[in-house]
């Protein structure tokens, strides 16, 4: 999982310009600058790489932090493996 | 009630990228029609179209805007930022929310209609990009320009087909004019040289095979362009107080609906939008030195057009220059009036731009068009037509200044 977790860091630096460096699991979105544009963006970009369908009650406006948008990619990821 | 300047234009067409561009290029004559590249011509039975050329988007705008906006904002953009420096104005404090932004466009953000559509319709695509929707509304490009700009005043998209831009600019026209604003940045942009859209004129069967020739016998139809075209208004006062440059003044604004035909012209529809024109800027026809006419080279509208002229100008109609420049630039569908307004004001400089590609007359039309070649004459006042699709019809009347 942890070239899934690179791969997402990776597309939230590149859609929301942001230093990959300050893209760790406890960082808010606030923080970060991510808006809620950007982050319908980075979905779309996740969903595409990983050909997962993000539903809302996943990720979405009660998103706060990062920790919370890679748990929720890599559960999909995990159960679409299964 | 307050005198309304142009201090600002901006402009990117077939024949520039530059308003000086456009300008210099309608003076000379010059044509921007080749063979289309943003589609296979070789799908296309009329294969020649009115495209922007050298023009490279990330030269003027960030990867961050770009990727939230159609073609048809980013001509808007770099049109619009063109104007506003070349006026010396800035947007900070007051002046910002007393600006408007009004903005004619035809169809809006086509290419990302056409593009999308296409992977949904043809690719079976499960999912759209997220942007689809903010880059294909028609408001994206006046939007667009309040962001960039920081003009928080009012703000909207005008949609009148061919008529889009004329009916924006004479709508900021009487906004700056009545106090309700104390500027306007205006103008049309357009950019549908798309598959789905270049089927669909085709189907129509206006299009002309290689040139667009207003008024000449052989004419065959229009040649469809892209382009945007904005200008800044503001009131004379604060032009002068600020010793800002003055390329005119919009001196009236007449519109009209034919309630006709949805596509046929209306002689009387057009007549009463240029008679509107005049009264409202309080101009004799004697006036009127140069019309820049609507001029599609479709049968129906150049003697249609001709004989509205005729009507409203009578005799005055043969002592006067008219000239179509679609013929260099294409039509520009919803920026059409604006490519054509700052073509027109060329000839404020003495310089009156000519309608290419004439070639013998049709006795139908039979005034004046300034065949091939520009002419030098003195221009005080001159009216720029729109006349589109749908029955709408929109007249600027424009005086020099100074």
């Amino acid at each position: 999982m942890a070239e899934v977790r690179e791969k997402i860091v990776q597309i939230i630096a590149s859609e929301c310009e942001v230093d990959p460096d300050k893209i760790v699991p406890e960082a808010t979105l606030d923080e970060l600058g991510i808006s809620s544009v950007d982050l319908v963006q980075v979905m779309f970009q996740v969903e595409e790489e990983f050909d997962v369908y993000l539903a809302d009650e996943e990720v979405g406006v009660d998103t706060q932090n990062i920790g919370q948008l890679l748990d929720a990619v890599e559960k999909l990821i995990k159960a679409k493996a299964a | 009630m307050h005198r309304v300047v142009i201090t600002g234009i901006g402009c990117l067409s077939s024949l520039g990228l530059t308003a000086s561009a456009h300008i210099d290029a309608t003076r000379e004559g010059s044509t921007g029609v080749a063979e289309c590249t943003q589609i296979d011509p070789a799908k296309l039975s009329s294969k020649m179209v009115a495209e922007i050329k050298n023009f490279s988007p990330e030269d003027y705008l960030s990867k961050k805007v770009l990727g939230m906006v159609d073609r048809v904002s980013v001509l808007a953009l770099v049109a619009a930022a063109e104007a506003i420096t070349d006026s010396g104005l800035s947007f900070d404090g007051e002046l910002g929310e007393q600006t408007a932004v009004i903005l004619g466009t035809g169809v809006g953000g086509m290419n990302t209609v056409d593009d999308n559509f296409h992977r949904l319709y043809a690719e079976d695509a499960k999912r759209l990009h997220p942007f689809v929707i903010p880059k294909l509304m028609a408001n994206a490009p006046a939007s667009q320009i309040t962001m960039s700009h920081g003009i928080t005043g009012p703000a909207w998209s005008i949609a009148s087909a061919c008529s889009s831009a004329n009916h924006a600019i004479g709508n900021a026209f009487t906004m700056v004019r009545s106090g309700q604003v104390r500027a306007a940045v205006t103008g049309g942009t357009e950019s549908c040289i798309t598959y789905g859209t270049m089927k669909g004129w085709e189907a129509l069967r206006v299009m002309a095979p290689n040139a667009c020739r207003p008024f000449t016998k052989d004419r065959k139809g229009m040649i469809i362009g892209e382009g945007a075209g904005i200008v800044v208004l503001e009131r004379l006062e604060d032009a002068q107080a600020r010793g800002a440059k003055i390329y005119g003044e919009i001196a009236g604004f007449g519109m009209s609906s034919d309630a006709g035909d949805l596509v046929a012209p209306s002689m009387l529809g057009a007549a009463r939008a240029i008679q509107n024109a005049l009264t409202d800027g309080g101009l004799n026809v004697d006036d009127i030195d140069y019309i820049n006419a609507h001029g599609t080279a479709t049968p129906a509208n150049d003697p249609t057009e001709t004989a509205a002229i005729k009507h409203v100008l009578g005799d005055w109609a043969r002592q006067i220059g008219i000239s179509s420049t679609k013929s260099m630039h294409g039509h520009a569908l919803g920026a059409a009036g604006a490519l054509e307004l700052i073509a027109s004001l060329g000839a404020f400089g003495g310089v009156v731009p000519p309608t290419i590609n004439f070639t013998e007359a049709d006795p139908e039309c039979d005034l004046d068009y300034i065949p091939n070649t520009a002419r030098e004459k003195r221009v005080d006042a001159l009216l720029s037509n729109s006349f589109a699709f749908g029955g709408l019809n929109a007249v600027l009347a424009l005086r020099r200044f100074g």
